[in-house]
């Protein structure tokens, strides 16, 4: 199973009308018990209206959708949710259960590693008959759990019945974060994600994401209470700034013979560092070769787990991820054979190329026609046909001092002066621009500001059948770029995180 | 009145048709003497357990009789053919044929026949000139009477399904059911190719191996030379359309030609042009600011077009600008040196298994036959964009780990890509072996190329390895650590 087959679950308003005619045969048994559930009084309806960023004509406004999900109900009069439920968001609304009217909400915090959201409702007049829900803990396999939401089936709440089948890290379709999340076999539907999943009157959970139907089915999933907890506290400062990563690429060492080549006595175990990266957290602290021993006072195992309770093992990253950047954590390495503890501080998940960014104008630059983007995991995404040296990037690039980011040749808005660069130099990766290198989007701006003998040269980053070089006549380029912006009717040669 | 007025119409409509089939079945009965069925028994090859004979299929097709003899077919016919047969149209005994000469890259084979009484009643195909845009084709099918009529629509050059590398083809204005069979084509009773599939087309375009192709294989092999492929010219190149690009590499506005941008280490070019040659004209032909070069009767066609014609060693003209001077060289043609490998002999693929890890050479053969879904975007990119360099000659893998507790914790590791074997660096497949006997400290380490899932590191006991390998060998019924090459 790959992260295309996982689907978090917003709901879209489209689906819910074509479903009706076959669906409302099952509603005129609902049942009226749902009144005497006070849980009912914690959980609202969110309507969304959502405008996706157009990464091709970055200056370009995207499509708008429609989308719907659900939520609770927070002490202080906020409204929890998942992120995807207001990501990239332009207009939200909220209900609540037996209230027709819809009240305007606005995005007070997200968290798009952890896929959550708080919402703030201006009228206080929503909050009442609203019960905020009351916190519990994570947990244990076989417990009985309730999900509370909006599913796709009708427009009453839904309540769905289930056991938690098991706890791991995995990857959150939304950020392609691994994060613990909790497996259930309540129905977790479209529509349900930002719900809560009580389990004795107590919220343990947000229900967010599950498996297209044709891979798996009753495998639905939900943020436990760790995650939900540690984004409600970070944010009492006033400011997200999310989960801190170490920073390494690691390798399990299962084999014998691989832990005695590496100096671990057969009572010892670890994992291999194979690669620290760029500017992480282990930055300067850890080294290739490094066998991680225990982390944060937990003792790693040879297949990379540690025991977070009594007979329950997860992922070694997992108390990392429960820690806020800035934090210090205590590492049990040997190097060389030489057992030792290094402390490191924990930063911002650090890679190539950036996760899937939300609720922010996609970075470009338009220089004689040629837009220059960096890539990320929006554009040019991943399909079937990405050039195969950029997916190899995607999946496993590592960043460098040289390059912070692959800045790209995105396309060419055709004019005089770059004739004879067409479509070919699609997706090509910018290495130097008039002899300076291209580590980031602003070394390209500082370097068409110094062209030489007159002239813009580009060096493409490897060779390749279409050429290695664009040059551009650096007298006629000032007209150009501004006949080009008129011409293709774009506001802006920039982005204004550019500006 | 009306109705016998009608009739006639049909009559006369029905008699016209006759005598006009009749006239073409004449002329496809004296063709038909020049083609021959071929029944081949062939093996498949399990690249992923490369010391296992495949399973047996069957193939048919046909074959063209030419004069000596000798029988032309199509290579991806015969080359896994353990038995061969042909037969004549319109007959039932069939008679033992053997492969004489395969050109995997121009996808040509030929044959000998034992029995000589099987030429009876044969007659040769007489070669024709290449046939020019427009020229009418009669395109033999499988069977006696499958015969369909198209025409020439123009030369180009399209990647071929059996060699992976691009070869001067002639398309047809229709498409050509069957494709693959190696029947011939003929054009006013003169022989004048074999069609064949091709991934490069255009759709509802057929493809040829035209005559000029298949007299290059013919010159390829005389005197009993044993056929060793086309040349390739070792460069990639730039289109120069641009003003400002021709004038930074310093091309007079009239001057037409390609900017060279890479040499391909061991090829034909490296040590002769450099990067930033211009190349002017090749063959006494100017090219253009497209690459390309119009020769008279054959048309507008890219300039690797001619090398195709020259066997490995002869030496090829090339007018080249070098830092705005123009230059005369003669350049000698070698090998394709890209870092995957054309399509090879498919008898006995390269394969080595020590402590039950299975390394293989990167090949195209390797790849059309693996699945997709198994090779990282890494490897697809060093497939399709990978040049050979001193350090890496050929991309070596761990196809998989036959699992035994040697290996323990790798087991599951597939299409890695190896970097190095106890420190030393692996550029090609004999530097596996070699690195093996040269174990550090009492371990072996392998260093691979993977950040997906498993790691960049691999150390196993070299003490165990022998015996290991001996009973992985004996679990796997492995008859031998190595392939034949390797020994």
């Amino acid at each position: 199973m790959t992260n295309g087959d996982l689907m978090h679950f917003p709901f879209k308003i489209f689906n819910v009308i074509r479903g009706l005619g076959l669906l409302c045969l099952f509603l005129a048994g609902r049942a009226s018990w749902a009144a005497d559930d006070l849980l009912t009084k914690s959980v609202v309806k969110i309507f969304t209206t959502m405008q996706e960023p157009n990464y091709y004509e970055p200056w370009r406004e995207g499509s708008q959708e429609y989308v719907s999900g659900s939520g609770c109900v927070l002490v202080g009069n906020r409204i929890l949710t998942n992120a995807h439920v207001v990501s990239n968001a332009i207009f939200i609304e909220v209900e609540k259960e037996g209230d027709s009217q819809k009240y305007i909400a606005k995005k007070e915090f997200v968290a798009h590693d952890c896929d959550l959201a708080v919402l703030k409702v201006e009228d206080p007049k929503f909050f009442q008959g609203t019960m905020p829900v009351t916190f519990g803990d994570l947990p244990f396999k076989r417990d009985k759990v309730a999900v509370y939401g909006f599913p796709v089936g009708g427009e009453e709440m839904s309540i769905t019945e289930g056991v938690v089948s098991r706890i791991q890290l995995s990857t959150y379709a939304h950020s392609s974060r691994a994060l613990m999340d909790v497996q259930t076999d309540a129905a977790i539907n479209p529509g349900n994600s930002g719900g809560p999943v009580f389990k004795d009157k107590k919220m343990i959970g947000v229900a967010f994401q599950g498996y297209n139907a044709a891979v798996a089915q009753n495998t639905g999933f939900f943020v436990p209470m760790p995650i939900v907890k540690r984004f409600l506290t970070e944010i009492k400062s006033g400011v997200y700034r999310g989960i801190p990563t170490l920073g390494i690429w690691q390798e399990t060492m299962e084999n014998d013979s691989l832990r005695k080549y590496y100096g671990l006595k057969p009572d010892q175990t670890g994992i291999l560092v194979d690669e620290v990266l760029y500017q992480s957290s282990a930055w300067n602290q850890l080294k290739v070769n490094d066998v991680l021993m225990a982390i944060d006072g937990y003792p790693i195992a040879n297949d990379g787990t540690i025991a977070f309770r009594k007979g329950e093992r997860i992922g070694s990253q997992y108390p990392i991820e429960l820690h806020y950047r800035g934090d210090q954590v205590p590492i049990k390495i040997l190097r060389d054979k030489k057992p030792m503890t290094v402390t490191v501080t924990l930063k911002e998940d650090a890679r190539l190329i950036p996760l899937v960014q939300y609720d922010k104008q996609p970075t470009y630059f338009i220089f004689d026609g040629l837009i220059f983007t960096p890539f990320n995991s929006n554009y040019p995404g991943i399909t079937k046909d990405t050039p195969v040296e950029l997916k190899a990037l995607y999946f496993h690039g590592l960043p460098s001092e040289d390059h912070k980011q692959i800045i790209l040749v995105n396309h060419i808005l055709s004019h005089s002066i770059n004739r004879g660069y067409d479509s070919k130099f699609n997706s090509l990766i910018v290495n130097k621009v008039n002899g300076h290198p291209i580590s980031e989007m602003k070394d390209l701006i500082a370097a068409f500001a110094d062209p030489k003998d007159g002239r813009h040269v580009i060096e493409i980053d490897k060779p390749k059948e279409v050429g290695t070089t664009i040059v551009l006549d650096a007298v006629k380029s000032k007209l150009a770029s501004l006949e080009i912006l008129e011409q293709y009717d774009i506001p802006s040669d920039r982005s204004d995180d550019l500006k | 009145m009306k109705m016998k007025n009608g009739r006639l119409k049909i009559i006369v409509g029905f008699c016209f048709a006759l005598f006009l089939s009749a006239r073409v079945w004449g002329d496809e009965a004296v063709l038909r003497k020049s083609v021959v069925k071929v029944f081949t028994t062939a093996q498949n090859i399990d690249y992923y357990e490369p010391w296992k004979p495949g399973a047996e299929i069957q193939l048919q097709g046909c074959g063209t009789v030419l004069p000596g003899q000798k029988i032309l077919t199509t290579a991806h016919l015969v080359n896994k053919g353990n038995y061969i047969e042909v037969q004549k149209f319109g007959e039932t005994k069939r008679y033992v044929a053997k492969v004489e000469q395969v050109g995997y890259d121009l996808d040509l084979a030929l044959l000998t026949v034992e029995d000589p009484d099987f030429f009876t009643g044969t007659k040769p195909v007489e070669l024709a000139e290449l046939p020019g845009p427009g020229a009418k084709l009669l395109i033999q099918g499988r069977d006696e009477l499958s015969i369909k009529e198209d025409s020439v629509s123009n030369m180009e050059m399209v990647l071929g399904n059996e060699g992976g590398r691009e070869v001067p083809a002639l398309l047809t204005n229709g498409p050509i059911d069957g494709a693959n069979d190696g029947c011939p084509v003929f054009s006013d009773g003169k022989f004048v190719g074999i069609p064949f599939d091709s991934a490069g087309k255009p759709d509802k375009t057929g493809s040829i191996i035209p005559v000029n192709v298949i007299q290059r294989f013919f010159k390829g092999i005389q005197g009993g030379r044993s056929y060793d492929g086309i040349p390739d010219l070792g460069f990639y190149t730039q289109d120069l359309e641009n003003p400002a690009l021709r004038e930074y590499f310093k091309i007079s506005l009239k001057q037409t030609g390609e900017l060279i941008t890479q040499i391909f280490y061991g090829g034909s070019a490296d040590g002769v042009l450099n990067v930033g040659d211009v190349l002017t004209a090749i063959d006494g032909y100017p090219v253009d600011d497209e690459g390309y070069i119009n020769i008279p009767k054959i048309g507008r066609v890219p300039e690797c077009y001619l090398a195709t014609f020259y066997l490995i060693g002869e030496k090829i003209s090339l007018d080249i600008l070098r830092d705005g001077q123009p230059m005369k060289i003669q350049m000698p043609l070698k090998a394709v040196s890209q870092l995957m490998p054309d399509r090879q002999d498919e008898r006995h693929p390269t394969y080595f298994v020590m402590a039950g890890f299975v390394f293989v050479p990167l090949t195209f053969n390797y790849y059309s036959t693996a699945n997709w879904d198994n090779f990282k975007p890494e490897l697809q990119d060093l497939l399709f964009h990978g040049l050979r360099t001193p350090e890496r000659k050929q991309v070596i893998l761990i196809s998989h780990v036959l699992p035994h507790e040697i290996n323990k914790g790798y087991d599951k590791l597939t299409n890695m890509m190896v970097t190095g074997i106890n420190g030393k660096p692996i550029s090609e497949m004999k530097d596996v072996l070699e690195a093996f006997d040269h174990p550090v400290d009492g371990f072996d380490v392998i260093d691979i190329d993977d950040h997906d899932w498993f790691g960049s590191t691999i150390v196993i006991n070299a003490d165990k390895t022998k015996q290991a390998t001996d009973e992985i060998m004996d679990t796997f019924k492995i008859l031998s650590d190595r392939s034949r090459d390797l020994k």
